[in-house]
């Protein structure tokens, strides 16, 4: 404030609307002092202008703008003089140095109404959106200014703050990758009804080169174990061919970065399958890409993104770790948009359709492309490059590979009250390594064919209807009918005919199938009930069906397992966000109730989080809870074949119903700038299951129970975050150590290291922003994961005549890899024009460390010998992304 | 900033609580390996054998001399002697039969290392549909031959495998695959065998010969220890690495009975 007092405005016309600039066109000649062109532009088009007028002193400016319109032509003038300007809410244009700095409040609160208030303790509603496409925004922070009164918006962006004490207030917003925005209450203005217009702070760097103070790629403090990220922000980090949300977000403390092979979360000590993804509603089972190296979501379709590392509200279960919830984008109501993006790895587009005022649509695709980066990652994981297929070199082999999705959402506002809307999703990988030879003729004459199929799919489809409502000022609805399935397949066979002695036609098929799949029906209904100012009561009701049907298959005809789980799972939940103590004191109790069809048994799971301000800047935050899950994810991994998955019910027999019980207690201090945040946690966990190959004969009746084997867990840690939130230089540095046990009967009586477990992380980001470019580091460090290593191998010789190999193993995960770690680097510059584009050059692994994925063993002239298998090494990558608005 | 020191000094202290222990290394590089087959009607024969050791070249896979094994059946005991280094046999003194069970032990480096098996009965009434498999290889193109179908009893649905040896000591390629492959010394090397199934047929076709000559068709009887064995994904890389089945307590490997028959079987072209 006192460097505001300190500069001198000077304001011309007293009044003017906001009026759109580009509507403005400018035509005459334009001569003399730049302060006698704005004064009289002013006068001419009835605008305001706000300067030092020291800073345009000097300036002589002769210009013949050819029928331009105004904001181009002031934008070119300006940036000749090292001058910038941009337009507040009100409408006035301020004019400033080009890497000045505004607090927007500075001026915004000049414009609160000044008059007496008519009315006192008030509730005020409304609705918050995008400025630039109407899109509402989920999850901003809307408060009184100065007071404790606060709340934030709903899914659909409505907000409702009760017992405000003037209808002269200033209401502020705030939302992670928007610039802070204030409204101001009179005793005019309607108070059910307010929209509040937030700008992008990306946005606002490109049309007016505002500097990047509101500009948080992520945002870690606001709840226990909460992370909000900005999905337009993520361009300009360092991408491996594709800009990823998951990937991001490994990027923060607690959520391990040393997993190239998967893009799944490993939160806190959890597994992937521990954490619940929600796009729009519905359960997505598999957030893999071309084997994982890129999560399966395509951030142009992606409007907000929450991550619970844990402590997640009773609104969310059958999940042990962490809930990332998706929220799509609805689609620019007001213009027709069109862009995309291309990389060394994909293609991507977008296109949204406003359909009418209360109509929008938005479709985003996106496919791979056979690139360098596409075929080496390709190579890596199919083992190409490792021995060749002799079959396929003889008759030669076209690989075909490929991903592709797809997101499509329309959305229908019949009424001010109501928002209907349809999200569809679909995605899938397709890997063809098929043989289909050329035979000699004489043997096609013989009526002879033969084809030897490997092909691996998989993918997912998930689609949800919702319909909200928002009743009252206090009362809002949420329901929502979901479907959601997971395939993945692999067929892997020859086939054939030919033509017997006695001339008949004999069939070969010879192979093994899998078929896993999985389907989810849900439906579900969310209440939230403000009862009063420091009371939002939540609850609603769940129902979950899901169908998981597994399949393997010998030789088309004979059955190795057939499993096929149907079942229910159903409740629902209640909780209270009560707001204490004046404020300081956020609580919140929940309980969940679960029953669940396959066991018959119910499932309670209560829950609480709060945080405390002990000061304005230091706040003491905890949370502890039960959590149950009731469909796991079982992997197989197989390195040279690809890794297989299936989903699994459990049944309280070999496969128990996991739980965890969990506590999280930290504490963050935060200053306008920086941020400093720890939370340790600890969670117990049981009813864990363990997939071993160990006793599968790929023979005769299975019992399918016999690959698991259960245990327990108990994963603890502390998470450490320095972020310096906004300026030129921006970014964190994150610090987890941790560890993860398990205790599984068949191991051993001893506890041993979890597969997951990481002792030490950490990564550093730095983003610095110099005119319109973007520059980008990061670096990662993680102590090398737990493997188990053989002590010796030998040969038996069995009754066929084969030698077998075998290895003798060591006490599990006994043994550590090697330590990983990495450097990123990313520049972006973003081009000005008619249309917003952006081109993005990235180097993966800069340094080109050989981090070791996993090690292979094989017994040679009777000796056991070890190779490391690696992850990628220096990869260049280069993005062009365009959008129209 | 002293404050929150302490409340971090305090989270570390919550957050490594509960201390446990961890599995000391219990090393199997000195487990011996035991290889076994009993096969009823005939004399015991098995070797054991050290481990090859991971990434040292200080001592390889050897066998194990001056061992003292011992194989025992309904109380009595029957001390077996070394034949050549690593290798144990009975001599004709002792005949395996089947269904009965029978147990090995032995002392080594301070373990005693044991093992128990049940003898699977010989196959009962096995046969085969044709006694040869003629290719004709004179008109072209060639035809394929119809299979040759085998049977057997399994009333108790056990695991029997098929597995085809060449019977001459020297190999001539069917002309049909070209006439190359011509070999000598082969007597006895395996052609061809299925995987262990709970069957009472198997179908022999074209595809499973490769020369002309007499072929020994062997159709085992094997244990579900022994099934679980060969089957045993033997996986080779740290992401699934586990101990592979074996049924000999302190030591590695298999002891296992087996009942067998052979029929003959020609082939000509």
């Amino acid at each position: 404030m006192k460097l505001f007092t300190t500069l001198l405005l000077l304001t011309l016309a007293l009044h003017v609307r906001s009026q759109d600039l580009s509507s403005i066109k400018i035509d005459e000649l334009i001569t003399g002092s730049l302060e006698e062109v704005l004064e009289r532009l002013a006068d001419e088009h009835q605008l305001t202008f706000e300067y030092q007028p020291n800073l345009l002193k000097d300036i002589q400016i002769a210009e013949r703008p050819h029928n331009r319109p105004l904001d181009n032509f002031l934008k070119s003038v300006l940036k000749k003089y090292k001058l910038k300007f941009y337009q507040k809410p009100d409408g006035t244009l301020h004019v400033i140095g080009q890497y000045e700095r505004v607090e927007t409040q500075r001026y915004t609160q000049a414009r609160a109404y000044q008059g007496p208030p008519k009315r006192r303790n008030i509730s005020v509603s409304g609705k918050v959106i995008d400025k630039l496409s109407g899109e509402t925004l989920p999850f901003v922070n809307v408060y009184i200014p100065g007071t404790t009164i606060g709340t934030s918006s709903n899914v659909d962006g409505y907000f409702t703050l009760l017992n405000v004490p003037t209808d002269t207030q200033t209401i502020a917003m705030s939302y992670i990758g928007y610039n802070t925005q204030q409204i101001y209450l009179s005793p005019e203005v309607q108070l059910d009804q307010l929209l509040a217009e937030m700008t992008p702070s990306s946005a606002l760097l490109e049309e007016v080169v505002i500097s990047a103070e509101r500009e948080e790629l992520m945002q870690a403090s606001r709840e226990v174990s909460l992370l909000k990220m900005t999905p337009a922000k993520l361009a300009s980090l360092p991408s491996l061919g594709e800009k990823d949300v998951f990937r991001a977000f490994q990027l923060m403390p607690g959520i391990s970065a040393a997993n190239e092979h998967t893009s799944g979360l490993y939160v806190r000590g959890g597994t992937p399958d521990q954490a619940l993804t929600l796009y729009d509603g519905f359960t997505v089972y598999n957030v893999d890409h071309l084997f994982g190296f890129f999560s399966a979501f395509n951030a142009n379709s992606i409007k907000d993104i929450q991550l619970y590392k844990g402590a997640f509200d009773a609104k969310y279960g059958g999940r042990l770790s962490s809930v990332i919830e998706i929220t799509g984008k609805e689609g620019n109501n007001r213009n027709f948009n069109i862009g995309g993006d291309i990389s060394l790895l994909s293609l991507n587009a977008f296109v949204e359709v406003p359909l009418s005022e209360r109509w929008t649509t938005i479709a985003a695709v996106r496919r791979s492309w056979k690139s360098p980066i596409y075929n080496e990652i390709f190579d890596r994981f199919s083992g190409e490059d490792e021995g060749s297929n002799p079959i396929a070199d003889r008759f030669g082999s076209s690989v075909s590979s490929y991903f592709y999705d797809l997101n499509f959402k329309t959305t229908w506002k019949p009424s001010d009250k109501d928002v209907i809307s349809l999200s569809f999703y679909n995605g899938k990988d397709d890997l063809d390594n098929s043989i289909r030879p050329e035979l000699p003729s004489f043997i096609e004459d013989q009526n002879f064919s033969i084809n030897i199929t490997d092909v691996t799919q998989w993918g997912n489809t998930g689609s949800s209807l919702k319909w909200s409502r928002r009743w009252s000022d206090r009362f809002y609805s949420n329901t929502l009918v979901s479907f959601s399935n997971y395939f993945s397949d692999r067929d892997r066979s020859v086939d054939g005919s030919f033509t017997d002695a006695d001339g008949e036609e004999q069939d070969i098929s010879r192979g093994t199938f899998e078929d896993s799949n999985l389907l989810d029906y849900s439906a579900k209904t969310d209440f939230e009930w403000k009862v009063s100012s420091n009371s939002q009561l939540e609850f609603g009701a769940f129902y979950t069906f899901n169908d998981i049907a597994y399949e393997y298959a010998q030789n088309d005809t004979s059955s190795i397992i057939d499993r096929r789980t149907k079942g229910a799972t159903l409740g629902g939940y209640v909780q209270n966000k009560l707001r204490l103590m004046g404020d300081r004191l956020h609580f919140t109790p929940g309980i969940r109730y679960n029953y669940f069809e396959e066991t018959g048994g119910t499932y309670w799971e209560p829950r609480f989080n709060f945080s405390f301000k002990m000061t304005e800047k230091w706040k003491l935050k905890g949370s502890a809870g039960r959590y149950y899950q009731f469909a796991k994810r079982v992997i197989r991994e197989d390195v040279l074949q690809g890794s297989r998955d299936f989903w699994v019910l459990a049944d309280d027999d070999r496969l128990p119903v996991s739980s965890n019980d969990q506590f999280v207690l930290g504490t963050s201090f935060e200053t306008r700038d920086w941020l400093f945040d720890v939370e340790a946690y600890h969670k117990k966990l049981s009813g864990l299951s363990e997939y071993s190959l160990r006793f599968s004969p790929s023979f005769g009746e299975i019992d399918y129970n016999e690959f698991f084997f259960d245990g327990t867990g108990v994963a603890r840690g502390i998470d450490f975050l320095l972020q310096k939130k906004y300026g030129r230089w921006s970014g964190w540095l994150g610090y987890t150590i941790g560890d993860v046990r398990n205790n599984f009967e068949v191991y051993g009586e001893d506890d041993f290291y979890a597969a997951n477990d990481v002792t030490h992380e950490i990564k550093l980001v730095g983003m610095y922003k110099w005119r319109n470019w973007d520059f980008a580091a990061t670096w990662i460090y993680a102590s090398g994961r737990p493997y188990t290593a053989p002590d010796g191998g030998y040969q038996l010789d069995l009754l066929n005549g084969n030698t077998n190999d075998y290895l003798s193993v060591s006490s599990k995960n006994s043994l550590r890899l090697p330590a990983y770690h990495r450097f990123d680097v990313a520049a972006t510059v973003h081009f000005q024009g008619n249309n917003t584009s952006s081109m993005s050059f990235s180097i993966f692994n800069l340094y080109n460390r050989e981090n070791t994925w996993y090690k292979n063993f094989e017994i040679v002239d009777g000796e056991v010998l070890s190779t490391d298998v690696k992850y990628l090494g220096f990869t260049p990558n280069i993005t062009y992304s365009i959008k129209l608005k | 900033m002293k404050k929150l020191l302490y409340i971090t000094i305090g989270l570390l202290s919550f957050a490594s609580c509960e201390k446990s222990d961890l599995s000391t290394d219990q090393n199997s590089a000195n487990l011996p390996v035991v290889e076994a087959y009993l096969a009823s009607g005939q004399p015991v024969t098995l070797h054991i054998e050290r481990q090859a050791p991971f990434e040292t070249t200080d001592s390889l896979a050897l066998p194990i001399e001056g061992l003292r094994p011992i194989i025992s059946w309904n109380d009595e005991d029957y001390l077996l002697e070394e034949t050549t280094p690593g290798t144990y046999g009975s001599g004709p003194n002792l005949i395996i039969q089947s269904d009965q069970s029978y147990g090995l032990s032995f002392e080594y480096e301070g373990l005693e290392v044991s093992a128990q098996t049940l003898i699977p009965s010989r196959p009962a009434a096995f046969r085969a549909s044709d006694s040869q498999l003629h290719f004709d290889t004179d008109n072209f193109p060639p035809s394929f031959p119809d299979p040759i179908q085998l049977d057997w009893e399994n009333p108790e649905n056990d695991y029997y495998q098929v597995g085809v040896q060449y019977a001459e000591r020297d190999t001539v390629a069917i002309d049909f695959f070209g006439g190359n492959g011509d070999g000598e010394d082969n007597e006895g090397r395996p052609q061809f065998a299925s995987n262990p199934q709970q069957s009472n047929s198997y179908e022999l076709g074209f595809q499973d010969f490769q020369y002309v000559g007499t072929h020994r068709v062997v159709l085992f009887h094997v244990t579900a220890e022994y099934v679980t064995l060969s089957q045993d994904a033997s996986s080779d890389n740290t992401q699934n690495l586990t101990t592979p089945y074996t049924n000999i307590s302190n030591g590695l490997g298999i002891f296992t009975g087996v009942g067998t028959d052979t029929i003959i079987v020609e082939i000509t072209n």
